[in-house]
């Protein structure tokens, strides 16, 4: 047990209870203000940052996938049916009249180019452009009335993976895993999958660690990149290397001996074990030779069609590797940053939708969906939440002059699955058109609040003080979606 | 009610002068019933839920967290509360539980609001001033506790039952004090030095020499630049590079190593534009830039809010420990800062923008400068002569774009002949048949014109007499009959080597539109060839040459001296697009006279309709894409009428001087000039420049033709040296420390959003401490002179106290106060009140000194104390809070990388300052990507405070020991021990490269095992190995070698932490 951590956190709760009780006659109003809820600190053993610790109420899930399509993914084509937009195909929106958004002025209401059909005993109605993913209907639980704050992809990214527009805050990730650690502590416990293109538009914004101990940063690799310096330097023998660590050690357990129960060194000790081990157990996680063939065709990842695909798909298995292995939080990304021109590289279809979609769809479906069955059959749903999501959605108009759609954050689409959300399951809506969320409007700070929540984690005492701030990844909003919870 | 109805003014100052009993509404009875059954549990003396009681008319009238006033006497419409009863604001429905407030008892509240909202005096009068008695909020008090660092430490010490540890030993402590105040180890000369003398004056003389050194400024700097967010790319999506940041770095190690007094540091950033240090303001720039802006006006309006935010943030964090940002939306929940407290400090900075200034130069390179320039005008004035005048309306047609008249049977290629070569690099030939007539020249113009011909040559086949006719209407006329085996000038060796002919005088011509020049086969050879011809206005002087071609950037077109009171620019065609120039200059002398502020009135064939597109941008004197002029179509023309008749001599025009933008450029052109309007005479055209795409010729301001070309050649050289070291001077000159414009009104935003504009705020502090006294339109420099005058006065409570906590922060690991950024009553209380304002005293009373704070702290027993942990003292404080030991910790990555390179030998010490070397490979994307550099050199071994800041990605080795990105700002970086952090230090290719380079340096200095392995003890942990230790060493370098011993000592506890 760590006596350190401990001993600093009562001191500081003691040195502001003091201060608390000296002034409490003469702020009285500030007591009642300081807060509603007492903030809780995981309490981290420095030897073991990554060893799972107690959540704050009993838990649903025990880990998260969040698959995220960067480039802003359009709801419009994919999950969110409408009707009257196909009705009215053709004709200008009503009260869009001089309507700005980013790229400039709108032009038509256009319907999805991707038919729409009823899936599963549900009936859902989901496009053509994901039909493998369109089968697992029954399995979903939507958010039709997802809601940003900016419709700018790099912000966008920031705000849907860490809260906040801005730069330099913690990821959701991070936050996770400073509060929960690991359920496997010989492998990161938070991984980043990037997409094969590249790293998403916001980079490592999405799995940074902010303020938060560097140790919570997401740990970038895929199937084709591995960890940064994972390897024993060229011309060193494994067993050169490990007589250099045995050596190493020696020094530092001498060092020590002048410092009795100075936990810090210590640790640091320990993070040299745990390198060691790490270096043994990526390689084998990150190794797909033992995946059966009827795996990899059913994932895609031996299709030769489509070697972008294909690589996906092999993201893919690893992610449900990870996942297997106890890895707490897993993000996979499906789009890169912008190369290539506008939509070539990722989702955001200004000009081109059905070219650019007609690529993105097939990379994106059988492998998703492949995914997604293979974690069922293996009960991984049971404890993991998988998140499907992107920066924000799309215009339900196409752009002026233009055979795309421009960016929306008012009204977008999401979904969950796994433990603790109801399926089959829709929750909020988009108006007639699916241009602005109308019904049970949902905040960016909702879904934080409600992933948290099913981790088992408070997301308003979930605090770290940081620069004059109790921060927060909910900031000071959001509200659990109790309605889609099991 | 019916008084309401009236609404007469007359009538309310008649009940006015009665009695208030006779309003309609009483509040006692009325109105207090009603706050008493349901508002009161909240917002009362009891709870304020919201900052907010309705127990007081000061709360009522003011409001509370929202910002908005509750109550506005006689406007229940805009009273927040109405608003709040009414269910009319979200977040905001009162009672929140329970049923809603009757319509009736509504009523009766807006009635009492409509009548002025009387209250009796128990509810308190209208304005009550909050009492400052937080303790950082209060002025310093001089405590007779103790009257030094020791003795205040001692008092705490002894409460608690502790003492001070004793004195470490000298090597921890030199080795300490390095690290410390210089992030870098001593070396072993340094340590032995001090371990000759045993005085305090030895210890004296040492704090000394680590103040007077260049490096202190360095380590210093890394901890402020970590506080003010400073980093070198934009952030955000495409997280440019921001190449002219850096001076702002080396101004901080700078005003460290001078010892700035603190004050004026402050002042600096804040205002350094206004008091002669203008690179200071790099500060309030120096974190993230969102510059991707969208066409959505309310999103371009919350970038903006973000921006100022930061700047806010940012100074009240840094300066003041007071956090602000929460203002922005809301009242401040902890601290006495109000929204419109957040929106006066808004309105200081609201003239202040991202972007580069323009500094004044050093006096040495103004000297430089000065002598470069002058030497610049000296070669331009000798070499005049060799200003070539444009051949005006010369038309010169290749053999490539002729028209054929009989199949060729190939080129003559790889062409020598004179320079420069015109032929673009090849000639036609043809079999020669008598009289046959080959390929047709059509010029199209009309008038005297001088033909120049050209041929290739060099072969014995080619024709003697190949005849040149010039076809009229008229009939024909043999023009020139020329031998093709030679050069135009009749020289050259025929030996079978290809040649250009060189340009032949064929005469002078009238000519008429539809006239036409062909080749004709004579009566020798049994080849013929042809090549470029140039028709040559009459009047123009000296021979033809092809002009550059035209380019994006800059393009010029000198002529004789002409009057004009029109000039007129037609574009055919351009690369791609419409034509877009970014500023048409016509220059009479040296004066632009197309200038609008000349009296020029510009017009045009049709414009493209754009913001940053405009007809008037063509002759604003504003250069770049978005001063620019597009034409609506693919051909147009844009006209100058100058209000007189102007003699002009030189064009120069671009599509975009900043370089950014490429199309859109005329390739196809003509300027033509005018005095009497439809009387055009063409002084330029595209006619004779180099197509786009090919090799360019000579410069084309001059030609160095005639005897002296060789020394003209050897000038112009010496000419663009001359240039491009004052173009660097002058470079030097852009830093980015903000651009500063007069502002417009700020208003407070109810929930910070930009469309819910609220009463306008003026320029100012926060209003409990401070008012800066300034009108609402104050002058902009005014208001952040006036605002960093109140920050740096030794009357601000916080300031002082601020920065020595701080200091006392990078000493210790841990402040006196542990929310360094936070002073606030959110913030945590001081473990030694006493002390710390003493040592802001001190501060204050030493001309705001900090190496003054930095030699009282390492001169005291307190600093100076072994780190070693003792168990009994560990019960009572584990975190060493209370210092009954120096609290041991691990340098930071800075501190880790530039021990490693120092103790290696490798430290590049004397390259200080300048731009920044970077750990990334940049791809120059759109968005940019910053891959990890694979090799690395001396260039890469400097300290790590001159490696360019760039913001998300952290560098690869390093960056994994909670090296911050410059994101947000960080008072404390947080300590972290990862796995990751080990593979770096073990396998990253940066430090294995070291620990070999550590190994050759000790085989360099001994062959003995032995002393290798002392000299690596004495390196890296600045003491001697012990016999054991060396014993150890010895037989693992015997098995696994010296490199393995290097590697393993570098990634050692002892090595990264402090002693």
């Amino acid at each position: 047990m760590n006596s350190l951590l401990n001993r600093r956190s009562f001191l500081n709760h003691s040195a502001r209870g003091l201060s608390g009780i000296a002034l409490s006659s003469l702020f009285q109003q500030d007591q009642s203000l300081a807060s509603d809820q007492a903030p809780i600190r995981p309490e981290i053993d420095p030897k073991h940052p990554f060893r799972a610790r107690n959540a704050h109420h009993p838990a649903a899930a025990k880990k998260v996938l969040v698959i995220f399509c960067a480039g802003a993914c359009s709801q419009v084509d994919t999950f969110d049916y409408k009707p009257e937009l196909i009705k009215r195909h053709g004709q200008a929106m009503p009260g869009a009249e001089g309507l700005k958004t980013f790229q400039g002025e709108q032009g038509n209401l256009t319907k999805s180019p991707w038919e729409f059909k009823p899936r599963g005993q549900s009936g859902k109605m989901i496009s053509e452009l994901v039909p493998h993913l369109a089968e697992l209907a029954d399995d979903m639980c939507f958010i039709h009335s997802m809601t940003g704050k900016t419709n700018t992809h790099g912000p966008g990214e920031n705000f849907m993976s860490t809260g906040y527009t801005l730069d330099g805050f913690p990821s959701m990730g991070a936050w996770s895993t400073w509060a929960l650690g690991s359920e496997c502590e010989d492998l990161p416990a938070y991984v980043a999958i990037s997409d094969p293109r590249g790293t998403p538009q916001s980079s490592v914004n999405n799995w940074g660690p902010g303020f938060l101990p560097a140790a919570f940063q997401g740990t970038e690799f895929n199937s084709g990149k591995s960890v940064g310096n994972l390897e024993i330097p060229k011309g060193v023998s494994t067993k050169t290397d490990r007589a250099t660590r045995d050596f190493l050690k020696r020094m530092n357990e001498r060092h020590l001996e002048k410092f009795p129960g100075d936990s810090e060194l210590a640790a640091r000790i320990s993070s040299y074990e745990l390198a060691a081990r790490m270096q043994l157990s990526v390689p084998e996680v990150t190794d797909l030779s033992t995946e059966p063939n009827s795996i990899l065709k059913e994932y895609g990842a031996d299709d030769p069609g489509n070697p972008l695909k294909a690589s996906f798909a092999k993201n893919c298995i690893l992610a449900r590797r990870l996942l297997e292995k106890g890895v707490r939080f897993v993000q996979l990304f499906n789009g890169a940053y912008q190369t290539g021109g506008e939509g070539v590289s990722n989702w955001d279809g200004h000009k081109k939708i059905v070219d650019q979609y007609s690529k993105h769809g097939p990379v994106l479906d059988q492998p998703c969906a492949a995914l997604l069955k293979d974690m069922k059959r293996r009960g991984l749903l049971d404890d993991t939440l998988v998140v499907w999501t992107t920066e924000f959605g799309r215009m339900p108009t196409f752009q002026k002059g233009a055979s795309g759609r421009d960016h929306n954050p008012d009204g977008f689409t999401t979904w969950m699955m796994g433990a603790g959300v109801k399926a089959p399951f829709t929750y909020g809506a988009s108006d007639e058109f699916s241009y602005k969320a109308v019904e049970n409007i949902t905040t960016v700070y909702d879904f934080h609040a409600t992933i948290l929540h099913l981790l088992g984690l408070n997301h308003e005492q979930l605090t770290f003080y940081h620069n004059g701030f109790e921060r927060r990844l909910t900031d000071v909003h959001g509200h659990v979606i109790h309605d889609i919870l099991t | 009610m019916v008084i309401a109805a009236t609404g007469s003014w007359a009538l309310a100052a008649i009940f006015f002068l009665f009695a208030p009993s006779l309003f309609a509404i009483d509040f006692e009875k009325n109105i207090e019933p009603i706050l008493k059954s349901r508002c009161l549990e909240c917002h009362g003396s009891e709870k304020q839920k919201g900052q907010f009681r309705v127990d007081r008319l000061a709360s009522l009238l003011q409001g509370g967290d929202s910002g908005e006033a509750a109550v506005v006497p006689g406007n229940p419409k805009n009273s927040f509360l109405i608003k709040a009863i009414r269910h009319e604001e979200p977040d905001y429905e009162m009672p929140p539980r329970g049923e809603k407030l009757t319509d009736a008892e509504i009523a009766l509240i807006e009635d009492w609001i409509r009548e002025d909202a009387e209250t009796p005096e128990r509810l308190g009068p209208a304005e009550e001033r909050v009492e400052l008695i937080h303790w950082s909020f209060v002025p310093l008090k001089k405590s007779a506790q103790a009257n030094s660092i020791d003795g205040f430490v001692g008092v705490k010490l002894a409460e608690n039952g502790l003492t001070l540890s004793e004195r470490a030993d000298r090597r921890a402590l030199i080795r300490r004090l390095y690290l410390v105040m210089l992030g870098l180890p001593p070396t072993p000369e340094q340590v032995e030095r001090f371990m000759d003398g045993e005085s305090d004056e030895a210890w004296n003389a040492l704090v000394e020499d680590v103040l007077a050194s260049p490096h202190y400024g360095e380590r210093w700097a890394t901890h402020w630049l970590d506080l003010v967010r400073f980093g070198e790319s934009n952030g955000f999506e495409t997280n440019r590079e921001r190449l002219t940041a850096w001076p702002f770095r080396d101004w901080v190690i700078d005003s460290f190593n001078q010892d700035k007094p603190y004050d004026q540091f402050v002042r600096e950033q804040i205002a350094g534009d206004s008091v002669g240090s203008p690179i200071g303001t790099g500060f309030l720039v120096a974190g993230p830039f969102d510059t991707v802006k969208g066409q959505d006006p309310k999103l371009g309006l919350m970038q903006r809010m973000n921006e100022l935010d930061d700047m806010i943030n940012t100074t009240g964090t840094a300066f003041l420990g007071l956090t602000t940002g929460c203002a922005r939306c809301h009242n401040h929940k902890f601290d006495p800062v109000s929204q419109v407290d957040y929106y006066a400090m808004q309105a200081v900075f609201a003239g202040v923008k991202h972007g580069e200034a323009k500094m004044p130069l050093t006096k040495t390179a103004h000297q430089k400068l000065t002598k470069i320039r002058s030497e610049i005008a000296d070669l331009k004035t000798k070499m005049e002569p060799f200003i070539s005048v444009s051949t005006g309306a010369a038309v010169a047609i290749d053999d490539a774009a002729a028209i054929l008249l009989e199949e060729k049977r190939g080129h003559g290629v790889k062409l020598g002949g004179p320079e420069p070569n015109l032929s673009g690099g090849s000639y036609t030939w043809w079999t020669r048949t008598e009289s046959k007539d080959v390929i047709v020249y059509q010029p199209r113009v009309s008038g005297s014109y001088r033909i120049w011909l050209s041929w290739g040559a060099g072969h014995e086949s080619h024709s003697t007499d190949t005849r040149y006719i010039l076809q009229s209407v008229s009939g024909e006329k043999e023009i020139a009959k020329v031998n093709q085996q030679q050069l135009a000038d009749g020289s050259g060796k025929v030996n079978g080597k290809s040649l250009w002919s060189g340009l032949f005088d064929a005469g002078v011509h009238e000519l008429k539109a539809d006239d036409k020049l062909v080749v004709r086969g004579g009566k020798t050879g049994t080849a013929m060839t042809a090549d470029i011809v140039f028709f040559q206005p009459a009047l123009s002087e000296g021979m033809p040459s092809l002009r550059a071609a035209v380019n994006a950037k800059h393009n010029l077109e000198s002529f004789a001296p002409t009057p004009a009171r029109f000039v007129r620019f037609s574009i055919a065609k351009t690369n791609r697009g419409q034509p877009c120039l970014d500023e048409l200059e016509i220059f009479s002398g040296d004066k632009n006279v197309a200038l609008t502020s000349n009296g020029a009135v510009a017009t045009s064939s049709g414009d493209f309709v754009h913001p940053k597109h405009k007809l008037e941008h063509i002759n604003d004197g504003q250069y770049g894409n978005s001063k620019s002029w597009i034409s609506e179509n693919t051909e147009g023309w844009v006209q100058i009428e100058f209000p007189d008749t102007m003699t002009i001599s030189r064009i120069e025009w671009a599509r975009d001087r900043e370089g950014k933008f490429d199309d859109r450029v005329a390739i196809d052109y003509q300027i033509e000039a005018a005095v009497e309007p439809g009387k055009w005479m063409t002084l330029a055209s595209s006619a004779d420049r180099m197509p786009v795409g090919e090799k360019q010729s000579p410069p084309e301001l001059y030609r160095f033709t005639g005897e002296n070309a060789a020394q003209g050649l050897q000038w112009h050289a010496q000419l663009k040296q001359l240039e491009a070291e004052a173009e660097k001077i002058d470079k030097s000159q852009m830093v980015y420390a903000g651009k500063f414009a007069q502002p417009g009104t700020t208003h407070r935003l109810y929930r910070g959003e930009p469309d819910a504009k609220r009463e306008e705020v003026g320029p100012d502090a926060i209003a409990v401490f401070a008012s800066l006294g300034l009108e609402a339109n104050a002058p902009e420099k005014e208001r952040r002179v006036a605002l960093a005058d109140w920050i740096a006065s030794p009357d601000n409570p916080l300031t002082a106290r601020v920065i020595v906590n701080r200091l006392w922060q990078f000493h210790f690991g841990t402040g006196i106060v542990d929310t360094p950024s936070d002073f606030g009553r959110n913030g945590s209380a001081p473990t030694h009140p006493e002390l710390l304002d003493w040592l802001a005293m001190e501060l204050i009373e030493n001309g705001w000194s900090l190496k003054h704070m930095h030699r009282l702290i390492l001169q005291s027993a307190t600093w100076q104390q072994s780190n070693r942990p003792s168990s009994e003292a560990m019960k009572v404080d584990a975190t060493s809070r209370l210092l009954w030991r120096f609290p041991p910790r691990r340098l930071e990555a800075e501190g880790i990388r530039d021990s490693i390179l120092a103790v290696t030998g490798s430290l590049d010490l004397n390259n200080r300052g300048g731009p920044g070397f970077s750990p990334f490979e940049v791809e120059m994307e759109n968005v940019r990507h910053y891959h990890p550099k694979k090799k690395f050199g001396p260039d890469d071994w400097r300290r790590m405070v001159y490696m360019t800041k760039i913001r998300q990605e952290r560098e690869q080795v390093f960056g994994a020991f909670d090296c911050p990105d410059a994101s947000q700002a960080v008072p404390k970086r947080s300590r972290s021990t990862t796995p990751l952090q080990a593979l770096n230090l073990l396998n990253s290719q940066f430090v294995i490269q070291q620990a070999d380079l550590f190994a050759d340096l000790l085989e360099l200095e001994s062959d003995d095992r032995e002393a290798q392995i002392r000299t690596a003890y004495e390196r890296c942990f600045n003491r001697p190995a012990t016999d054991m230790e060396i014993s150890d060493a010895n037989s693992f370098i015997e098995a696994e070698g010296l490199n393995q011993f290097t590697r393993a000592m570098l990634n050692t506890n002892e090595f990264v932490f402090i002693p």
